[in-house]
Order: C-alpha cells, then sequence, then structure tokens
C-alpha cells in the first residue's frame, strides 16, 4: 500500500515556491494578458460587418455571419495555393503588441486607416484585403479610432498629445501637447477640433493649425468622444458627470451626476442624451436642462459602449456578459440576451436595405470571447440569428 | 478566485499615497511597497526562524538517513518523530509564505491597474477607489525620469533594460538570503544528491530568471516594485540574520534509535533575539541504546 510521506521542510518549501510561482502566473496572467477587445464598424451599407480583434481585421457577412469571400475585378472568388477560396482577412504579422482596440475608418474608396495598438497606423486596400504601408512609427501606442477629415488625419496618442498628419503622405503636421493621453476619437464642428484627454481637459482647436482656441477642465478624465448638437458639447468623464459645455466658449453651462465613470460619448437622439455608466446605470437626460427622464439599473457590470437608441428601445451591452433592451420612454428592461464574453465595443445596428441582404433589422454586438466575437439578434424580438467566432 | 478584497483596499492606498507624494507614481509605490514589507515582516521572521530551525537540525537528519540508508519509510517516521520531539511544524517556513502570497500578488495588481497601460486594465480601474475623491487622480502619472511605467522595456530608452538587470540580480540574492546554505547530503537511498537540495537550488536559478523575464515582458513600473520589494526583503532577512547569528549552532547530532534521540531532553539553542526558541511540547524520555 502506498502512504503519503511528508517531505523534508526543504522539499516542501520547494513544493510552495514551485506553487508560488503558478500562483503568480495564474493570478497576475489574466490582468497583464488583456482580454483582446472587439470593435466593429458597417461596411458596404451594411452588407458587411468588419471586425478588428487581437492582430487581425476580418470582414463577416451581416446576413448569416459567415466570412466575406476574396473576389478580384471580375467578380470571381480568390483562390490561395491549395486551390481553396480566400476570405477577407488581415492579419498584422508585424508582431510586437499587435492589437486594435479601434475600429479602423475610411481614408477613401478603397482603403481603410486601422490604428494599431503597437504605434502605427495600417492603411489596408480593401479590395485585396492587405497592408499596403505603415505610416512612419508615432512613437506611442494608440488606443482611439483616428478621424480623417480634409487634408488631415487627427490621431489621438495613448500616453500624450494629438498629432495631425497629413493625409498624403502620413508626415505630422503639427500637434496639440496635453498632459497625459488621448484615448478618444476626436469630433469636428466646421473649423474646430474638439478632443478631450485623460489629462481632464476638453480641447478645442483650429482645425486646421491646431491653434488652441480653449481648453476645459472637466475635473476627471475622459475617454469618451464629444458629441455635438445646437451651439452645445456633450462629454462624460471619470468625474462621473455628463457636462454640458458651450461649443463657443468652453464654458460648462450644466452637468448630470452619474453613479460612475463614464467612459463612452452619450448617444444624442431628439434631444435626448443616453449614456451609460461603469456601474451598470443607464441614463436619459435630458440635453436641454440635464435632468433625468429615467434611469435605470440595467447591468450587473460596467456599460462601457455607446447606448444604440431605436425607435422603442435603448440596447446596451455590459461586462457581464448580457445585452439589455430597455424600453425608450419609460428604462424598463424588456428583454436580456447572454452572450460569451464581455461587450466592451459599441453596438452595430443594421437594417434591410439595398445592400443588405437581412430580412428584420439586426443589433451586432461584438464580444471579448474568441468563440462569439459576434452575434446578430433581431431588434424588436432579441432573438439570436447567428454568432461567429474563430 | 477574485482578489478584490485586497486590491481595492490596494489601489485606493496606492493613489493616497500619490496624492500625497505630489503626484510621484514612483515614490507612491516605493512608499507602499516598504509598507507592506513591513506589515509582514512578523510573518517574514517567523518564516526565517523556522527555516533556521530547521536547519539547526540538519546533523540529526543526517544521521537519521544514514541510519535507514534506502528505508524512506522509516526515514519519514523518524523525521515526523524528530520534528514532535523539536516542537517544529515542518511547514512553519513555508505557511508565513503563503499567508504573505496573496498581500504581495495584491499589492502586484493593484500596481498594474493604477498605471493603466490599455483601456482593460483602465475598465479595471473603476469601482476600486474606496476613498471618494480619489477618482479624480485617474490616470496616475505614468512616467519617470523618461521611462514610460505602463511599458515593458524597450530599445527606445536602454536605460529601460538596467531594470530587468537588477530585478535578476535583487531576486536572487534576497533568495539566497531567505534559504540558508546547508551542508550537502546524500538522498535516503544514498546513491544521489538530496532530491530537495537539488529542487531548493534549482529554484534558485529559476527564481531570479522567471522574474527577470517577467520584467521584460510586464511594465516598467512592476521592475519597480520588484526591486524595492527585494530590497526591503534582503534588509529584513540581513536584519534577522545578523541578530541570531552568534547564537545560531546546529545541534549536535546523537545517535537515533528507532527515530528517538538518545538524549534525554532536546533543545534548540536560542535563535534571533533570544525570545523565538522553538516551543519542546514534551521532553521525551530517555531510551537506551540497544
Amino acid at each position: 500500500m502506498k502512504r503519503f510521506h511528508i517531505g523534508t521542510p526543504r522539499r516542501s518549501s520547494g513544493v510552495v515556491l514551485l506553487g508560488l510561482v503558478l500562483l503568480l502566473v495564474s493570478a497576475c496572467g489574466p490582468t497583464h494578458l488583456d482580454p483582446r477587445w472587439s470593435s466593429i464598424m458597417s461596411m458596404d451599407g451594411g452588407d458587411s460587418v468588419l471586425l478588428a480583434f487581437g492582430d487581425r481585421l476580418s470582414l463577416i457577412d451581416t446576413d448569416d455571419g459567415t466570412p466575406v469571400e476574396l473576389v478580384d475585378a471580375e467578380g470571381d472568388v480568390r483562390l490561395d495555393d491549395q486551390g481553396n477560396p480566400r476570405v477577407w482577412e488581415v492579419i498584422n504579422t508585424t508582431g510586437g503588441q499587435t492589437r486594435f482596440y479601434a475600429a479602423p475608418v475610411i481614408l477613401d474608396e478603397n482603403t481603410l486607416l486601422a490604428a494599431s495598438y503597437d504605434m502605427r497606423l495600417l492603411e489596408v486596400d480593401f479590395p485585396v484585403a492587405r497592408v499596403d504601408g505603415a505610416s512612419a512609427a508615432l512613437g506611442q501606442n494608440i488606443v482611439a479610432s483616428p478621424l480623417v477629415d480634409g487634408d488631415f488625419i487627427y490621431v489621438g496618442l495613448s500616453d500624450r498629445d494629438l498629432v495631425a498628419l497629413n493625409a498624403d503622405d502620413m508626415t505630422e503636421a503639427w500637434r496639440v501637447p496635453t498632459g497625459h493621453g488621448v484615448w478618444a476619437e476626436p469630433t469636428i464642428v466646421e473649423d474646430t477640433l474638439y478632443f478631450t484627454s485623460m489629462d481632464h481637459f476638453l480641447y478645442a482647436v483650429d482645425k486646421t493649425s491646431g491653434e488652441e482656441i480653449w481648453r476645459t477642465n472637466l475635473q476627471g478624465a475622459s475617454t469618451a468622444r464629444p458629441v455635438y448638437e445646437d451651439g452645445y458639447l456633450y462629454v462624460g468623464s471619470f468625474a462621473k458627470k455628463v457636462h454640458k459645455i458651450d461649443a463657443e466658449s468652453g464654458e460648462i453651462v450644466a452637468e448630470f451626476p452619474t453613479s460612475e465613470w463614464v467612459w463612452n460619448a452619450p448617444a444624442l437622439v431628439d434631444g435626448t442624451l443616453y449614456v451609460g455608466d461603469l456601474s451598470g446605470m443607464v441614463y436619459a437626460v435630458n440635453a436641454d436642462d440635464m435632468t433625468a427622464d429615467w434611469q435605470t439599473k440595467a447591468a450587473t457590470r460596467a456599460i462601457a459602449p455607446t447606448p444604440l437608441v431605436t425607435e422603442n428601445v435603448v440596447v446596451v451591452g455590459s461586462r457581464d456578459q448580457n445585452v439589455y433592451w430597455l424600453n425608450r420612454d419609460s428604462g424598463e428592461v424588456v428583454n436580456q440576451k447572454a452572450v460569451a464574453g464581455e461587450v466592451l465595443a459599441n453596438l452595430l445596428l443594421v437594417e434591410p436595405s439595398e445592400q443588405s441582404d437581412v430580412q428584420e433589422s439586426l443589433v451586432i454586438v461584438s464580444t471579448s470571447a474568441p468563440q462569439e466575437l459576434l452575434v446578430a439578434f433581431t431588434l424588436e424580438r432579441g432573438q439570436r440569428v447567428w454568432a461567429y467566432g474563430r | 478566485m477574485s482578489w478584490d478584497f485586497i486590491i481595492n483596499p490596494f489601489v485606493t492606498t496606492l493613489t493616497f499615497l500619490y496624492s500625497i507624494l505630489g503626484n510621484n507614481v514612483v515614490l507612491a509605490i516605493v512608499v507602499f511597497t516598504i509598507i507592506v514589507r513591513l506589515l509582514t515582516y512578523p510573518l517574514t521572521i517567523q518564516q526565517q526562524r523556522s527555516s533556521k530551525a530547521m536547519q539547526q537540525l540538519q546533523p540529526e537528519l543526517k544521521k537519521l538517513q544514514e541510519k535507514h540508508k534506502g528505508d524512506k519509510e522509516k526515514i519519514a517516521a523518524g523525521q515526523m518523530q524528530l520534528y514532535k520531539e523539536y516542537g517544529i511544524n515542518p511547514l512553519g517556513g513555508c505557511l508565513p509564505m503563503v499567508v504573505q502570497l496573496p498581500i504581495m500578488l495584491g499589492l502586484y495588481q493593484a500596481i498594474i491597474f493604477s498605471l493603466a497601460a490599455t483601456p482593460y486594465q483602465l475598465l479595471e480601474l473603476s469601482g476600486r477607489l474606496i476613498i471618494p475623491g480619489l477618482d479624480t487622480l485617474v490616470p496616475l502619472q505614468n512616467t519617470f525620469l523618461g521611462l514610460n511605467l505602463t511599458q515593458p522595456p524597450s530599445p527606445a530608452n536602454v536605460i529601460s533594460f538596467a531594470l530587468p538587470v537588477l530585478v535578476v540580480i535583487t531576486t536572487w540574492l534576497q533568495f539566497k538570503m531567505t534559504m540558508p546554505s546547508t551542508p550537502k547530503t546524500a538522498s535516503a537511498d544514498g546513491s544521489k544528491p538530496n532530491q530537495a537540495q537539488a529542487m531548493t537550488q534549482s529554484m534558485g536559478t529559476i527564481m531570479p530568471v522567471m522574474y527577470g523575464f517577467f520584467a521584460l515582458q510586464f511594465s516598467v513600473g512592476l521592475s519597480i516594485y520588484f526591486i524595492v520589494s527585494n530590497l526591503v526583503g534582503i534588509a529584513q532577512y540581513a536584519l534577522i540574520g545578523r541578530s541570531g547569528k552568534d547564537k545560531a549552532k546546529p545541534i549536535e547530532a546523537a545517535p537515533v534509535v528507532e527515530g528517538k534521540s538518545t538524549r534525554a531532553t532536546p533543545k534548540l539553542p536560542a535563535q534571533g533575539d533570544g525570545k523565538a526558541r522553538p516551543k519542546v511540547k514534551q521532553a521525551p524520555k530517555a531510551s537506551k541504546v540497544k
């Protein structure tokens, strides 16, 4: 009969040290190794969805959730070396910390611009699904989506500053120094560029020269894009507020308090701001006087994405791995669907159109779970239509 | 396992220290690491004393191994008998380490969240600050002497590679001080080097290399934590060692019969400050050598 012996204390120490190593790895691993952040954008009028996840971009058919095949100029499917159909996929093989935290943007008819966390902007030749070239290294990580406007590409840098690149050759035209990183896409209204920074300030600069017009202290960091309407900017911050700011002067004219940090931009529809916070609350705020029409504790964890607002419902995704449908008038949760991962990026609404083949309006949700990167639900009933995973 | 009950107070304390130390995150990490190491100092002492007691018992254990060469069961039984006689808990050196582990991991994760290099880490920081008003300090300033504390060492800043080297050196030094050297002994069957010693030696190599690897992969801020933590640990072990150096002598080996010592009442020499004599639960009766 075998017996278990307690070894010498030295052996015990060795075992404990080994355990320490394993615990260290297991406890620290999930923190260091970020769950990959997926982002999506609608392509071809809703016919497909471009998914940025990990080190690659994929194009997914909104009709059935299958990868879109790559076709040539004649419309024939391109084949790989083995004669198999090629799908539209771009893998960033440059190594390093290759991750996409932001959805790509359209640079021109055939070119996408994808901001990679590893300090580079990638120009993607859309028809052939290939990275044509990368801009000169920007020297800092990139978290926010770039903004393309006329001759310039505006890029917020992760550690500090916003840079304006010349769109034709990707060289730096000018930069606005900030005290900390810029983690949100800017907003342009006429000749003014507005952007938030983690240094607590909201900046207004001339969009062609970068000259500062004003800056306003929000009393907290902000990762949210400013939203503009009728002379006012609306922006959420880590001061646990949604601020209403005079776009002309930069003066804060009103504030709405939230329970936790506001991560993303509010959705401004018909004079009402719909905003989620990191405690799982959803608010409908009258944009005029910044008072609450309703507020609902929808989720058990953070709501990071901007709410998706339709005629009757407000749809939000949460880190608690659920998608919630709220009655737009009352805020009551009317439907709830589970997904496999955390919902961190904005949701997409795809409606039936000439371009898309979908028969019914779909809400497309991206999650952090590789086995379920995209899930499509019907807007009205919340019925799961398809899911895509890698 | 959720570490929130440790991480959240740690994140809050770290941020608070940052606020009162001139918004200097490195200073906050250094002070906080020192505070935590001082608070866990009693555990460190206990671990070291237990380790020394075991070291002093080595001659007896060696004698036991020689007597029952090849009979693992008898050696194990004899060892347990010896521990019982001398009032030593064989896990006494390990348990304090186990208790300290979550604290160290909590501190480690608190630094990661506070520095928040990625959106996900920043999201994780929300709701962790227990003291109201600290939110306004987020995110902490993450550069120090030109180093971006949130990023791993990079060729862009060659100085940053000095930190992993320091991590390796200080980890090795601390390990050497934690594991006092003992004479090499053979394994129970006498055919190969003692397995425990081999494992200890391996760990002495693996641990510094592993931490050095972490320092290369993880943010510079964590390297600073590793180095400070190791330096404080080295100082603590040096203090403990110095105070008990003159008094600590190995126990004289005595003939062993069936796992029992022939001496009447075994006592360990006084250690440390002289108050930490391992407790002898009950003096075993003397037995004759057959």
